[in-house]
């Protein structure tokens, strides 16, 4: 089966300057993608092109199969995006904007289905003020709304938690998560927040200076990274003598019953077994991300 | 779909109020024009033909409805493109700079669609000013000062046009003059797909339908080369619909250049809006 977005060797120049070089990327159905980059890194380049704001230099991009030059309208029927600010007609309602917006949409966009969508991002009881009246964060649901409301089959987001509240952030974390395992929704989500990624993303790429620089399963990318483990024991001291001796490991600090120590997630499993043969209790097992680290360090420089 | 576009695009002119300028415009200068008619118009009347009195003697209702409608139009006619600029030249730039052409990009719908719908608002926006202008103008004074013969003053000629033959000739007029305000709105929605603001499109047409002007009223050889080419040259030719006879082969070719310079401005602007980075 063919990959939902298939991106080979995409370039964009803007006259002496290559913002995009040669990227590449494939995501698979219900994939959600963690799309990483520092600032000028390629990413919203590469989300424009994706849309057609832009046209690339050379390269190709294909969305179930096609070519997205050849086949523009029909694929950009199933899609639905953010593309950076949320940004809608001011002088219009939430809802109006939505019913307007539907005129230029795939399919037939009912009445009940701009409701449906406006209540899923809890805008019910505000639809019908002006736009201009509205927080960023209202803005970023009414976009979440837009790009849902087409029924998309992938959802281009770039930035979608931006200016929300706490609880926005987690209802529009479990919403994405909802879209791709319920429904089978491919999700493009570019983000600067790496935990968000790390916490949602089932692949990711981080892309540097319009290049990828790496691309992968989550679990796969992060578990090849070592991660700072955290242990809560009743005898931490003893453990760190363990981990000493039988693991090799040197760098282990110990705070009264907590230690840490830098290892891999893989080897979580060995170390409790090996703590409780010498009838050690182990009350809590704590990973702290390394993303930021694995981030850091493929984009320095 | 094409006329869902159409229509999507009304609703986002009319709910601006910038769309309202342009009516809020005319009702207040043709009101102000048409109260100066009432209060002191037959001294006007006498100031302008004074240098016929000598030569005719002019008798009957000089003040007719036809002669005040003739008089404000002809006063407002540099106006109402700067009008007419003001929303069709902020059709695609003011989108840009509001960040909205991405929603409209994004969809399924191609460029060119998106642009002709908006060509298409636009001349709806025109053509419901210039009505407007003709209530205003033609229906107001009629209602006012009554039916009655009107007289065309040109510099090497008098007209009198008696009032049953006026309706048509205004008709015509009106008509014309959509053709010419249509190419002020076209050129300003070309002008738009060059900019991200909708001020420079406004101003660069204003410029331009000055300049123009200018260089259609010097008498100058060499500006009489290009003057056949201008479209400012050809917006007058409404006047042309009050001459005695009316000579529709001038009204023709200057509809038939005013419409090659529509499908030009229009070629240009599909172009160049298919070929546009969207960045903002």
């Amino acid at each position: 089966m063919s990959a939902v977005v298939e991106i080979n060797n995409l370039i964009k120049d803007y006259g002496n300057f290559r913002a995009v070089d040669g990227l590449n990327l494939s995501i698979g159905k219900g994939e959600v993608f963690g799309f990483l980059g520092p600032n000028g890194a390629g990413k919203s380049t590469t989300i424009r092109m994706m849309l057609t704001l832009i046209s690339p230099t050379s390269g190709s991009i294909k969305f179930f199969g096609e070519d997205l030059i050849h086949h523009r309208n029909k694929l950009l029927a199933k899609i639905g995006s953010i593309v950076e600010k949320p940004d809608f007609y001011k002088f219009l309602s939430a809802r109006k904007n939505l019913e307007l917006l539907s005129a230029v949409s795939s399919g037939n966009i009912t009445r009940s289905k701009i409701d449906e969508v406006i209540e899923l991002v809890g805008l019910n009881g505000r639809e019908h003020d002006k736009v201009g009246a509205y927080s960023f964060g209202m803005k970023q649901r009414l976009g979440i709304a837009h790009a849902l409301m087409n029924d998309p089959e992938l959802i281009i987001l770039d930035e979608p938690t931006t200016g929300l509240d706490p609880h926005g952030i987690i209802d529009i974390r479990n919403l994405i998560t909802h879209l791709a395992k319920d429904k089978g929704i491919t999700v493009f989500l570019s983000s600067h927040i790496l935990s968000e990624i790390e916490m949602i993303a089932t692949s990711m790429a981080i892309i540097n200076k319009g290049k990828t620089v790496a691309q992968g399963n989550v679990k796969e990318l992060m578990d090849a990274e070592k991660s700072i483990l955290r242990f809560t024991t009743d005898n931490a001291l003893l453990c760190k003598d363990i981990i000493n001796t039988k693991f090799k490991t040197e760098s282990v600090t110990v705070s009264d019953t907590i230690l840490e120590f830098s290892g891999k997630s893989s080897e979580i499993p060995l170390l409790i077994k090996t703590f409780s043969e010498q009838g050690i209790n182990i009350y809590e097992v704590n990973k702290r991300t390394k993303l930021e680290d694995l981030f850091l360090r493929l984009t320095e420089n | 779909m094409g006329s869902r576009i159409i229509y999507m695009e009304l609703i986002k002119v009319f709910s601006k109020p910038r769309s309202y300028i342009g009516f809020m415009a005319i009702t207040v200068i043709v009101s102000l024009i048409q109260l100066a008619m009432y209060m002191d118009g037959l001294n006007y009347f006498s100031f302008i033909t004074g240098p016929l009195s000598s030569s005719f003697s002019l008798q009957g209702n000089m003040l007719s409805g036809n002669m005040v409608a003739f008089v404000i139009i002809q006063t407002l006619i540099l106006q109402i493109p700067l009008l007419v600029a003001l929303v069709t030249g902020d059709l695609i730039s003011g989108e840009s700079a509001a960040g909205t052409i991405r929603l409209l990009a994004t969809k399924p719908v191609s460029r060119t669609s998106i642009l002709l719908s908006k060509f298409v608002a636009g001349l709806i926006y025109t053509l419901l000013l210039l009505i407007w202008l003709g209530i205003m103008s033609w229906g107001l004074a009629l209602f006012i000062f009554g039916p009655g013969d009107m007289i065309v003053l040109k510099s090497e000629e008098l007209i009198i046009l008696q009032h049953q033959d006026t309706a048509w000739r205004f008709f015509t007029a009106f008509a014309i003059s959509f053709v010419s305000l249509s190419v002020v709105a076209t050129f300003s929605l070309c002008l738009s797909c060059f900019a991200d603001n909708s001020i420079g499109p406004i101003i660069s047409t204003m410029a331009v339908i000055i300049l123009f002007t200018i260089v259609g009223t010097l008498e100058i050889p060499l500006f009489d080369v290009v003057k056949p080419f201008l479209f400012t040259t050809h917006m007058v030719v409404w006047r042309n619909s009050f001459d005695m006879p009316v000579s529709t082969s001038q009204i023709t070719q200057s509809l038939v250049i005013m419409i090659m310079h529509i499908v030009l401005f229009l070629s240009v602007a599909i172009y160049r809006f298919n070929k546009k980075d969207i960045l903002a």
